[in-house]
């Protein structure tokens, strides 16, 4: 300890074998794989993201959203995130290979949103206009969709415009309080359009070898269960659990 | 002005010195061997839980194997293009090559591939092979040689990536299908060998499993 | 490493007695505290306002800039930079420059580094509030600003390797090391990070270790360092005993250096589970050094344990040295997966952080700043104020940090049942929250208080300094010795 240089290159040595280890390597390995080529979709996985979708993505990214909501789904035996139906599958390196930051959070104040593309409630879960009229609903206001969530509002992501001659066909429905004042209407702006575009090409469960997801129970009373068993402590007006 | 802090730091002579003493305390054993043990269980959970550092081993498994293969019928090319390309490429190299620094043979367009029968390239691949080794008439090989890989591979990747090596169409190879059960065949018949197979002793099987 | 061998002895009047080195301190002092004063006030402002938007989220939702998700960042980043950092490089130089018996070496280059680390933390607020984010926990900053920060913390480290290499003491005590650490930690994780985010770096999850590793980086040897390097100092002095072992504060300094870095994942994380494994284990080997710091500070203070509760500015080192340890035992429980698997992902991730940054570090700092400030300028700030701002902080902290903690372990226990909705494992952690904010309230009233003691202590300072300017009027002859104030 007594030597100046000998102390500043055993502290140098002793920090540049952590970024060896922990970033070199790893990133030898996989940090530029290539997309795998997936015999369930025959596409390349992860598929590349629309433009807007990718727009969506820098939106998440400057509002903050990976303060409150994470993107990755635990394996069966390391967190409940499989049990409550955020997931098929749990996440792998492959899902993230096309994000850029990747934002995995750490912290769920809101659930977890790493399949949140594939979630919605009851009815028809595919249903592309009720689900992207839901998640303009939920950004507008939280609580018109969800009484008692503590998710911010983003009203600043929409516009309140007088209604001229027709209401816009993409005018948000609200009812009660949230409803804009008698002639308005609420029209989303590209970035909201945007964010939900991306919100719902967060889909993360093609079978992948090195995760595959498990196959559908076969016998009619356990698909029974597995079926109500998503929807059953998510009410209609709260799709995610 | 009244000062908040406590009195400074005095040495011996009552002077007061820049920083605190220091005592002669040392710690008891049993302190040393609480650091080592912890040390132990670091270095042991990287020992049980490495996974093999393969790309395509996450959690829960522990290793490739144990991986089911889920999901209906399996092209038997394809799969074995995936073990392959994780774990054979780096020696063989991606397009088959061989590689001649390190002594790795060819495997695209390869006499010993292409036989009749895999009863040989099951066993290379189950207990590695040494030494020596001609291939499409040049000599191959090393002093380290390939690794056994039966403790690595389950029978259906065995049979895959196999298959893949016979069948490749990027390779244009074409020779027969090896199947899991010719794996197990083999697998049983020598699971008392434990060093890995030279080309001599290879030579000497036929190549057709029965 | 303790070697017998010494430098060839310097000049007796090259050595400097403490008053001069403490003396060497004072543009620096004034500087550093007084910004970083600012930017804890800033600071603890924007955390209070994210903390109550939790529990009452339609308050102020119209503008951009107000979003909890920009919020929660600055101030976070305002926290950990602008006060905790800054105030750690003041800190830090003036135990390396204690350790070392020297005065503080290029000053100038301090004060250069100060100016644009401020410039840095600055615009990294200004970015993060205004949208330009870049998503990654602790590096919000857009790669400029934390370019800034960089370069600045090379300025300032150069200037205390510089001084420790001029040092007239032989044998250095151990807080020198840790600041030494520090002093590179920053520099050595802020460049690789902005090395490999730029351009054609890795792609997909990489960029994750990236950041944990980074952020684990400043916060265990950056930050974590400086906190480990003022209780080594300080609670010595305030039990007025020796510190018990050179020995013990070796291995830990090694340790630390070497496997605190390598604790950067959980179990469950997206990675090949050898990587994970890497993890886990760093976290064990770096659980080596929390040990050898505890058993070494439980022995220094072992029967005295009374003093560290006798003021509030002892209870506040007690605070900081109890806060190191647990957040340092926290973590190597966490590790375990049948606990990771039920606390990760709630408020417990908040806690933790706030026991680290809040607990050990501020409170560790605030418990010899005044110390320095006194000794560097020859003023004192007044007692009763940092008397109060040092109980104020002390229960802030502490109703900001249980609450996290226990909340957190309510929420996670709750989100371990699949059969209770999701809305309902936030509900029942919600009033500890709110308790949480009330700690936040707390904690912002006593950074208030602290700048006011600060800004009274620039006045006293100015009044000095008029006072000097005025004796200059009088003739010439009688007054060339009174001088000028360093």
């Amino acid at each position: 300890m007594n030597s100046t240089p000998l102390l500043f290159l055993g502290i140098l040595v002793a920090l540049a074998s952590s970024w060896w280890g922990i970033l070199v390597a790893p990133s030898l390995q996989i940090g530029n794989a290539p997309t795998v080529l997936s015999k369930e979709t025959s596409q390349h996985y992860p598929p590349n993201r629309p433009g807007i979708a990718q727009q969506g993505a820098e939106i998440y990214r400057s509002e903050g959203c990976n303060t409150c909501h994470s993107q990755l789904v635990r394996p069966e035996g390391f967190g409940i995130d499989l049990a409550r139906g955020w997931g098929k599958r749990r996440t792998v390196a492959q899902d993230y290979l096309r994000d850029s930051p990747v934002l995995l959070g750490s912290v769920r104040i809101g659930p977890d949103l790493a399949n949140i593309g594939y979630r919605m409630g009851s009815g028809d879960t595919n249903a592309q206009p009720v689900m992207v009229a839901y998640h303009l609903k939920h950004l507008y206001h939280p609580r018109t969709v969800a009484p008692g969530s503590v998710m911010p509002a983003y009203p600043y992501l929409f516009e309140e415009r007088p209604i001229q001659g027709t209401p816009s066909a993409h005018a948000l429905r609200l009812e009660g309080a949230f409803a804009p004042p008698e002639g308005f209407e609420i029209v989303p702006k590209p970035e909201a359009t945007a964010l939900v575009a991306y919100l719902l090409s967060l889909k993360s469960g093609v079978s992948l070898a090195e995760a595959p997801v498990p196959p559908p129970p076969t016998n009619a009373v356990n698909a029974v269960n597995a079926a109500t068993s998503t929807t059953n402590a998510a009410p209609a007006s709260t799709p995610s659990r | 002005m009244k000062k908040v802090s406590p009195a400074p730091a005095r040495g011996s002579a009552g002077a007061e010195i820049p920083t605190p003493r220091i005592g002669s305390y040392t710690a008891p054993v049993g302190f040393f061997i609480l650091l080592a043990i912890l040390a132990y269980f670091g270095h042991a959970e990287l020992g049980y839980h490495s996974g093999q550092f393969s790309a395509g081993v996450y959690e829960p498994y522990a290793n490739l194997r144990s991986i089911p293969n889920v999901g209906g019928e399996v092209n038997p090319v394809d799969a074995g293009r995936d073990v392959y390309a994780q774990l054979c490429s780096a020696c063989h190299q991606p397009n088959g090559s061989g590689n001649p620094a390190n002594g790795c043979p060819p495997v695209a367009a390869s006499d010993w591939v292409l036989e009749e029968g895999p009863a040989r390239l099951i066993r290379i691949v189950l207990h590695g092979a040494k030494g020596p080794i001609k291939v499409n008439g040049k000599e191959w090989g090393s002093a380290v040689g390939m690794l056994a890989l039966k403790d690595v591979l389950s029978d259906d990747q065995i049979a895959h990536v196999i298959t893949y090596i016979r069948q490749s169409p990027e390779w244009k190879n074409s020779a027969s299908t090896v199947t899991p059960d010719m794996v197990k065949t083999i697998r049983e018949k020598t699971s008392s060998r434990g060093a890995q197979w030279t080309a001599d002793e290879l030579l000497k099987i036929p190549t057709a499993v029965e | 490493m303790i070697s017998t061998a010494t430098p060839s002895p310097p000049r007796p009047e090259a050595i400097p007695g403490i008053a001069e080195v403490d003396a060497s301190f004072r543009p620096v002092a004034l500087f550093f505290f007084a910004k970083a004063a600012v930017w804890l006030v800033a600071g603890s402002l924007f955390l209070l306002l994210a903390s109550v938007k939790l529990h009452a989220p339609a308050m102020m939702t119209g503008a951009a800039w107000l979003t909890y998700g920009r919020l929660a960042p600055a101030g976070w980043d305002a926290l950990v930079y602008g006060f905790a950092g800054q105030a750690g490089f003041a800190v830090g130089l003036w135990l390396l420059a204690r350790a070392s018996m020297q005065r503080l070496q290029s000053p100038l280059l301090v004060l250069a580094g100060g100016v644009l680390w401020n410039l840095g933390v600055l615009a990294g607020t200004v970015g993060i509030l205004a949208g330009y984010s870049t998503g990654r926990e602790l590096l919000e900053m857009p790669a400029g600003a934390l370019a800034c920060l960089v370069v600045a913390a090379g300025l300032i480290g150069s200037a205390g390797w510089i001084t420790f290499a001029a040092r007239t003491e032989s044998q250095t005590y151990p807080s020198a090391w840790f600041v030494l650490l520090s002093l590179i930690s920053f520099v050595w994780f802020g460049s690789v990070a902005l090395m490999m985010y730029s351009g054609e770096g890795p792609r997909g999850v990489v960029q994750v270790l990236v950041q944990r590793w980074y952020a684990n980086g400043i916060l265990t040897l950056w930050l974590g360092g400086t906190a480990v390097a003022a209780i080594f100092h300080w609670l010595p002095q305030v039990l007025n005993r020796p510190l018990a072992s050179r020995s013990l504060a070796l291995i830990a300094f090694w340790s630390l250096t070497f496997f605190a870095p390598w604790a950067v994942t959980a179990h469950g994380d997206p990675f090949p589970r050898w990587i994970v494994s890497l993890g886990i284990a760093g976290q064990f080997m770096a659980s080596i050094a929390v040990l050898a710091i505890a058993f070494n500070w439980w022995k220094t203070a072992e029967g005295a344990f009374n003093t560290l509760l006798a003021s509030p500015a002892a209870r506040l080192l007690g605070l900081a040295a109890f806060a190191y340890v647990a957040s340092g035992v926290l973590d190597f429980f966490m590790a375990f997966q049948n606990i990771a698997s039920w606390t990760r992902f709630t408020w417990i991730h908040q806690g933790l952080d706030w026991l680290l940054v809040g607990g050990a570090v501020i409170a560790g700092l605030f418990a010899i700043i005044p110390e320095i400030i006194s000794r560097s300028t020859g003023q004192a700030l007044s007692p009763g104020l940092i008397r109060l701002h040092a109980t104020l902080t002390l229960t802030g902290i502490l109703l900001i940090a249980l609450p996290l903690l226990v909340g957190g372990g309510i929420q996670g226990s709750r989100l371990a049942d699949p059969s209770l909705a999701f809305m309902d494992t936030l509900r029942a952690s919600m009033h500890l929250v709110r308790l949480s904010s009330l700690g936040l309230v707390v904690f912002l009233l006593a950074q208030l208080v602290f700048a006011f003691a600060l800004f009274g202590l620039f006045r006293a300072l100015a009044m000095e300094c008029v006072t000097t300017v005025k004796s200059w009027s009088v003739p010439a002859s009688k007054n060339r010795t009174a001088g000028v104030r360093s």
